[in-house]
């Protein structure tokens, strides 16, 4: 339709509906490449700065035990760094994570797929997904704490259990929901059984399997930081509150503002292989 | 074009799968319209029995960590009829109401607001994505030092976790009217505000709906976690302190009472939803 309105044919005394935009100068250039990001920039330091000062002065407005000024906070990044304190909790943190999410791509979406494939077995699956993924994943908490104990196989159990719903649930509908006309048509053009789950069932659901990680990465990372809050020793939730309990509120933050980087590269990693592994599916960016 | 494609003039004989509905069998019938239901049930019932049977005669785990089903269903017996859960649960979903409706009473307007006006949205819209990326979890040991094992630090968290989970999609919705449909609404005459109050809303209601549903869910999460931590009362309470007792029968019980209240919660949202928004089209998160 656009393109339609957009030509001009010079035969035709009709002058076009819309007239292509003119080249942009180089400020207007400038000004889509980069305004966004200057505006941001300048946006989040004047907030910084603001904060700074209501904080960082002799009377701060909230009690800097709870919120403490910018500057005592990056101070608290270095000093945790150069201890070593800060690295050692990450990498904890990290590895209990990482297990986790790989037990649920090695485990859960096999058994998430193996599921799917029969009708009958899909629905009855279907139930006991879609029950684990509505209730708090948490609530298993306190009996995995009772089994395993307070060390890293009841963290690694919780992050799996919890990211496992989100992608099985996701598997689950994205088998129910594929084109019956695709299947139909392997049939016809004479694929056997094996072929159709390779050809067609298989990369029906990747996109469904990559929405369903992304998911059940946030999922995972609070079920790490949950799991370590409410008992550990070590890690990153184990520091924030360590910290807070001593008062020390900037190195807590030092923690939570790791946690915060983890969660962005998290996020946006899986978002840039989502896009990369399924161009054909434009996404509306939430 | 691949339709066009298709010789429509080709008519086939109905394959014989489908008969007229009178000449399949009953069972056919029945079994076509309860399968579902039937197999769930049933699937759910062998589970407990399962269950039942492994905890008093197999012990693979022993029986202090994992007791048999009918212990745990008395023990949720019991203390509901003691009053002990149903005191405990309405403390918590208290809580969860009243942090709900503050985080969605405040997401609402301030999302139609950060979609409309663009200025609003590059100002705040960089704070939204931190703390909505942010595991707002970490911050927990923090408040609760603040504000005490009370309901105050639970709201706030609950709020803050139905805060995002609305305002995201209520700005995404406000964002991605279609221009086209903008365009129609001004054409036909329409004022901005009658474009605004015709177009852009509707079109946002189902974001703003998808988004609140969501909410319910995530803040249930958000009431057991921030319970777990520390508190004076509430459902989770009651299992931690259960499992530091060592009755796991009680733990258990617990962990019933929250699944049966988030899948009924959550099925009597989507049953609302479908009823009442026939025309939704799904928006998937």
């Amino acid at each position: 339709m656009e393109t339609a309105m957009q030509s001009t044919d010079s035969n035709v005394l009709v002058p076009a509906l819309e007239q292509p935009l003119p080249p942009p100068t180089r400020w207007q250039a400038f000004r889509t490449r980069y305004g966004t990001l200057i505006v941001t920039i300048t946006n989040i330091s004047l907030f910084c700065v603001l904060w700074q000062i209501l904080q960082g002065g002799p009377t701060p407005v909230i009690d800097t035990r709870w919120i403490p000024a910018p500057l005592s906070i990056i101070n608290a990044i270095i000093t945790t760094t150069v201890r070593g304190s800060l690295i050692d909790n990450f990498v904890f943190s990290a590895t209990t994570y990482s297990l986790g999410f790989i037990v649920t791509i090695l485990l859960g979406i096999p058994v998430g797929v193996f599921l799917g494939l029969n009708k009958d077995v899909r629905n009855v699956a279907q139930t006991f997904v879609w029950i684990g993924y509505s209730t708090p994943t948490v609530a298993i908490l306190p009996i995995l704490t009772v089994i395993m104990g307070f060390g890293v196989d009841a963290k690694v159990a919780l992050v799996a259990l919890s990211t496992f719903f989100p992608v099985a649930i996701n598997i689950l509908n994205g088998i129910a929901t594929i084109d019956p006309v695709l299947l139909k048509a392997g049939r016809v053009f004479g694929a056997n059984r094996w072929q159709l789950f390779t050809k067609i069932t298989l990369p029906a659901l990747l996109p469904w399997t990559l929405t369903g990680l992304r998911i059940a990465s946030r999922r995972g990372l609070t079920a790490v930081i949950v799991a370590e809050l409410f008992g550990s020793i070590r890690g990153l939730g184990f520091m924030v509150r360590l910290e807070a309990d001593r008062f020390q509120s900037a190195k807590s933050y030092a923690a939570i503002v790791m946690l915060c980087v983890i969660a962005l590269i998290l996020l946006n990693g899986l978002e840039w292989i989502e896009k990369k592994a399924t161009p054909w599916r434009a996404k509306p960016k939430f | 074009m691949a339709e066009a494609a298709i010789p429509q003039s080709v008519s086939s004989p109905a394959p014989e799968k489908f008969l007229p509905l009178g000449k399949v069998s009953f069972f056919r019938r029945f079994w076509a319209s309860y399968s579902a239901a039937i197999l769930t049930v049933g699937a759910i019932v062998i589970a407990g029995v399962l269950w039942e049977i492994e905890a008093r005669y197999i012990k693979l785990v022993p029986a202090y960590l994992i007791p048999p089903m009918s212990e745990i269903l008395a023990k949720l017996w019991t203390d509901t009829i003691s009053g002990e859960i149903p005191f405990q649960l309405a403390w918590s979903l208290k809580n969860y109401a009243i942090g709900y409706l503050i985080g969605a009473g405040l997401a609402i307007p301030l999302g139609l607001g950060m979609g409309t006006f663009q200025a609003l949205n590059k100002l705040l819209s960089p704070y939204v994505w931190i703390l909505y990326v942010l595991p707002r979890i970490a911050l927990l040991p923090i408040a609760i030092i603040a504000m005490g094992f009370g309901p105050e630090a639970k709201i706030l968290f609950i709020a803050m976790a139905c805060f995002f989970q609305v305002i995201i999609p209520t700005v995404a919705g406000v964002v991605t009217v279609p221009a086209s449909l903008l365009k129609v609404g001004r054409l036909f005459g329409g004022s901005r505000i009658q474009v605004y109050r015709k177009v852009v809303l509707p079109y946002a209601l189902n974001f703003i709906i998808t988004g609140l549903r969501l909410a319910a869910r995530t803040g249930l999460m958000v009431m057991y976690s921030t319970e777990l931590f520390g508190s004076i009362r509430g459902i989770a309470t009651y299992s931690i302190r259960e499992a530091a007792l060592f009755h796991t029968d009680g733990v258990f019980a617990g962990l019933i009472v929250i699944t049966l209240l988030a899948v009924v919660l959550v099925s009597v949202i989507d049953i609302l939803d479908e009823k009442l928004r026939p025309w939704k089209n799904e928006v998937s998160f």
